[in-house]
């Protein structure tokens, strides 16, 4: 019947509230703690959580210690678990030095407290930290001094037997031996953890490292952006999978971390090989000369002043560039070409500038004389690109040369020619004198 | 690992995440061409997958309570 349905929830309900215990007892938990159990005791004894009283302590020991100093009061002063008494009192146990400590104590709190009245230098409304001190000293003190009662039990009292009379379960209700209302802590249910987040975290880095790897050997040439997606691909399928067995949902905030990174490595592409601050090449011939270079975070300067051209020779310098600037030197006497883009930054080709975003490099000096060619494919993210042209001192030292020895012939030819002026006007002179005299 | 009920965040944000991955691992998406014509639709569309799975899964149990409450003997009066 009805009647004895109800009866029967009110049995139900009358075993739950036997089973809530009086307040927990203020000790130190000896399982599921983080240090001493001080913050999870508090927590149990008060029905809160224990992560506010961690908090509390960690936030009281970055401003000022006093964090540090309360946890270890409490460690020594409150009893762990089942223990019945504290590290202090067991200590100082069958001994006056408990009392006398106690009292000390208390003293220490008056006169902190009396501070204003005895110390006529300290304003009226004195209130700040020692107040406090002095409040904890006084409840340090109370808790020593209770330590001479006997322990709390912590177990439920006997159920009392239910008056049951007969008939409908109202009356039993009322019947009830009734138990204060008191806090009760709900039971703390823990969700088995699944271990498909780190199944998935696993499988993840094995498959990225393996990429890694295999790029780094150049077997294979990924790139940032393919071994980033592979992440992201290997989290989403873990996330769908958790989505029905296990759980994972920590691995979203991490998947919403990579996307950024994805996206970025998308826009540029990335190599994962590459160098990192400044170099500087001087190849001489063709094989010192690299097939490509990568820059990842640096300065690349290139300088092909002193390289050894071959008539009809065409060379082609590929440069992958993320981050930095590259400047090339090429020599007189060769004509150079600049084909790629530049993400973001600027170029100068032999003193034409460019600068802005997207820039396509075109340039070229190819004129018909110079059958000697170099050809820079340059592919940067980020950084300025730029190209001169120098001379070699050991050319600029042969044309000074040459300037002089052509300077010099001048010289001479014009002495020539005087001389010869010289020589063709005397006989002449020496008529006109005749003619003169005559 | 146990089967649970069907977690919506987890599922629209991995399928999410594998579109995404699998499209960026395999096209080569210039982003800068990418106008914001083009890109709006994409939070649309999770916010609305987002959304059909969450309503999903509240129906779906809404159903099993009922039909959990239906399969529970009644005393006979």
């Amino acid at each position: 019947m009805g009647g004895e349905g109800r009866g029967r929830g009110d049995d139900d309900a009358g075993a739950e509230d036997q089973q809530v215990a009086v307040y927990p007892r203020l000790e130190r938990r000896r399982t599921e703690r983080l240090l001493g159990g001080v913050a999870s005791g508090l927590a149990d004894h008060f029905g809160l959580d224990p992560v506010l009283f961690r908090i509390g302590f960690v936030v009281l020991a970055v401003f000022g210690g006093s964090g540090v100093l309360l946890y270890v009061l409490g460690w020594l002063l409150l009893p762990e678990e089942g223990a019945g008494e504290s590290a202090v009192v067991a200590a100082t146990r069958d001994t006056g030095v408990r009392k006398l400590a106690a009292l000390a104590l208390f003293a220490v709190a008056l006169l902190v407290l009396a501070g204003p009245v005895w110390m006529p230098f300290v304003q009226a409304g004195y209130l700040d930290a020692s107040l406090l001190w002095s409040v904890v000293l006084v409840a340090l003190g109370f808790m020593l001094l209770q330590g001479d009662r006997p322990p709390r039990s912590t177990a439920a009292p006997p159920p009392s037997p239910p008056v049951t009379p007969p008939g409908t379960g109202l009356a039993k209700r009322t019947t009830t031996a009734r138990l204060p209302l008191r806090r009760t802590k709900p039971p703390r249910v823990r969700r088995k953890r699944s271990p498909l987040v780190w199944i998935v975290l696993g499988a993840m880095l094995l498959v990225v490292g393996c990429g890694a790897l295999l790029d780094n050997l150049g077997l294979v040439d990924l790139g940032l952006r393919v071994l980033l997606a592979t992440a992201v691909t290997v989290l989403g399928a873990g996330l769908i999978v958790g989505a029905f067995w296990g759980r994972a949902r920590w691995l979203i905030p991490l998947g919403i971390l990579l996307m950024p990174g994805l996206i970025f490595a998308s826009v540029v592409e990335v190599p994962l090989r590459g160098s990192i601050g400044g170099h500087y090449e001087y190849p001489s011939n063709a094989a010192g000369l690299r097939s490509g270079y990568r820059v990842l975070a640096g300065d690349l300067q290139l300088d092909m002043t002193n390289f050894d051209f071959n008539e009809g020779e065409t060379i082609i310098v590929p440069v992958r560039m993320i981050v930095g600037s590259l400047i090339l030197s090429v020599p007189h006497g060769v004509s150079v070409e600049v084909d790629g883009h530049i993400g973001a930054g600027r170029s100068s080709f032999l003193g034409r500038r460019k600068q802005g975003f997207e820039l396509n490099l075109d340039e070229s000096d190819a004129k018909d004389d110079l059958t000697r060619r170099m050809i820079l494919q340059v592919d940067a993210a980020f950084g300025s690109v730029a190209v001169h042209r120098y001379r070699l001192v050991k050319d600029l030292r042969a044309a000074a040369r040459a300037k002089r020895r052509e300077k010099q012939q001048r010289q001479e030819e014009r002495q020539e020619n005087n001389k010869q002026k010289q020589s063709q006007s005397a006989p002449n002179r020496g008529q006109n004198d005749k003619r003169g005299a005559g | 690992m146990e089967r649970h009920r069907m977690d919506p965040w987890s599922l629209a944000f991995g399928i999410a995440f594998v579109a995404a991955g699998i499209a960026l691992s395999v096209i080569d998406v210039d982003f800068s061409h990418l106008r914001p014509q083009l890109w709006w639709p994409f939070p649309v569309v999770f916010v609305g997958l987002l959304l059909l799975l969450v309503a999903l899964n509240r129906t779906r149990a809404h159903d099993d309570a009922e039909s959990t409450s239906k399969a529970q003997p009644t005393r006979p009066t």
